[in-house]
């Protein structure tokens, strides 16, 4: 991990430049939309709820990935996935 | 050096004292899958505990963005680089009594007696700078700097870099180990382990500030108070789990962290006690997993893993159970759906449970019933009349 840039002002906190690859073969976006989606169904949300939460900025996660994937994407992760066993 | 045994090792190990469990230990479950980073937990123990001069900078529970924050900064891999790589856990040998396998590498305990002979350290560690302590969570949730990149930033500094790949909160107070790092390190024998419920305390009439503990335990959760000069740490909310609090009249409760999560992420209960919720997430579903077991202090605040991180790094935090875990949560039995559910129900301490038909029960000390929760909740949508308007 990168250590903080104290150069231009001794308080200054900031990490710099943190790279962190995912996994080979692995969609983590499309892994933490689902895992939002079950978890949200778990707490008895409806799909409107749910998908209002990902078109919602303040919830920095799910809209990542309304973002990257799109309204459509979501919509159908939303309708497909259920929070009993799989 | 006597050996104790430490079931997340497989294995026994050496530690600088006896092994003697407590009558009842001390645990809570977090699901890092629910966490939103809200820090209600955080200011619910800052305000709490620790709003006194010299204080400042101490915040016994914190939740930080994984890989890219940690407070103190860097605590994680500073600790993981001490130790080195090791060759983890041998899962061939797994068995009821092992459930991760043999741990073949070095704990922090061994590994200071081998390469730190004449430091003096029961483990190893390091001591934090000042600044380390000082500014958790800064930009932990931005790529990176402003200051060395204007790329992904608008000129007045209102929208800031996004990660591209995956990050979670970890949410972390004192583990109050069985076998505590920051105990075995304090030259005064300032600091004990409670053998009624495991909780680790400091002795504040015994304590003289050496800040050995900070140094020794690998989750830097002793603090040193400047003005006081003595160190602190997380008392697990003792007077709670007592049940000196007037609140239940006796009856113990849930630590102000995990009452006021808001996210209901987090359940209290004891780990050793077959009857327990969190002995039941632990040792029988095996959701719930240890952070860094291979220190060797067997920490007693165990986490569902996030689901969509990469496993090896998840591994390495959480050990060889992550496989495993990630699968059954994701494919949860009624029995765990219905544990789930008690999740943040109430303020009291959840002694023991039952599943029975769409409700799960959970009782208290005495068995009686303090909480009874529908597993298929319904949802209640406010009437408009009632909406919050400003």
């Amino acid at each position: 991990m990168a250590e903080p840039d104290d150069s231009q002002n001794p308080t200054d906190f900031e990490l710099t430049h943190v790279v962190v690859p995912g996994e080979e073969g692995r969609d983590h976006v499309a892994e933490m939309a689902e895992t939002f989606v079950i978890e949200l169904k778990r707490m008895h949300w409806s799909n409107e709820k749910i998908l209002a939460a990902f078109r919602n900025p303040f919830y920095a996660g799910p809209y990542y990935a309304f973002k990257e994937r799109g309204e459509e994407y979501v919509r159908d992760l939303v309708e497909s996935v259920w929070s009993k066993p799989e | 050096m006597p050996r104790v045994y430490n079931w997340q090792l497989g294995r026994e190990m050496e530690y600088p004292y006896e092994g003697k469990r407590p009558t009842r230990q001390f645990a809570a479950v977090f699901n890092i899958n629910r966490c939103i980073a809200c820090q209600t937990c955080t200011m619910a123990c800052k305000s709490t505990w620790t709003y006194s001069k010299g204080q400042e900078s101490m915040w016994w529970n914190n939740v930080e963005t994984k890989p890219y924050g940690g407070y103190p900064q860097s605590w994680d891999v500073k600790t993981l680089e001490l130790l080195g790589p090791q060759p983890g856990w041998d899962g061939s040998m797994a068995n009821a009594e092992k459930p991760y396998g043999v741990y073949r590498g070095e704990t922090l305990f061994e590994a200071a007696k081998k390469r730190a002979a004449t430091s003096g350290e029961q483990a190893l560690g390091y001591l934090p700078t000042e600044k380390e302590w000082r500014s958790p969570n800064f930009y932990e949730d931005t790529a990176y700097s402003t200051l060395a990149s204007k790329e992904g930033r608008t000129a007045d500094g209102t929208k800031l870099p996004e990660h591209k790949a995956w990050f979670f909160y970890l949410q972390r107070i004192c583990n109050h180990c069985t076998y505590p790092a920051c105990l075995a390190a304090c030259p005064r024998g300032a600091i004990y382990k409670r053998p009624e419920d495991g909780i680790v305390l400091i002795d504040q009439g015994q304590c003289r500030g050496y800040r050995k503990c900070v140094e020794q335990c690998p989750y830097k959760k002793p603090m040193f108070n400047p003005e006081t000069r003595i160190s602190e740490k997380c008392i697990a909310c003792y007077p709670r789990v007592e049940g000196s609090d007037p609140l239940t009249e006796g009856e113990p409760m849930v630590t102000r962290c995990i009452s006021a999560c808001v996210g209901k992420i987090r359940l209290q209960g004891w780990i050793d006690d077959p009857e327990s919720p969190v002995h039941y997430l632990v040792h029988r579903a095996k959701v719930a997993l240890p952070l860094y077991p291979q220190f060797g202090t067997e920490p007693n605040i165990y986490y569902i893993p996030p689901r969509w991180a990469p496993r090896g790094y998840l591994k390495q935090m959480f050990g060889p159970g992550v496989d495993y875990a990630i699968k059954e949560y994701a494919s949860p039995t009624d029995e765990l759906l219905g544990v789930l559910q008690l999740f943040g129900a109430t303020q009291r301490l959840i002694y023991s449970y039952k599943v029975d038909g769409d409700e799960v029960i959970g009782y208290g000390r005495k068995k009686q019933e303090v909480i009874r929760v529908p597993i298929d909740d319904p949802v209640i949508v406010r009437p408009e009349k009632h909406f919050n308007v400003t």
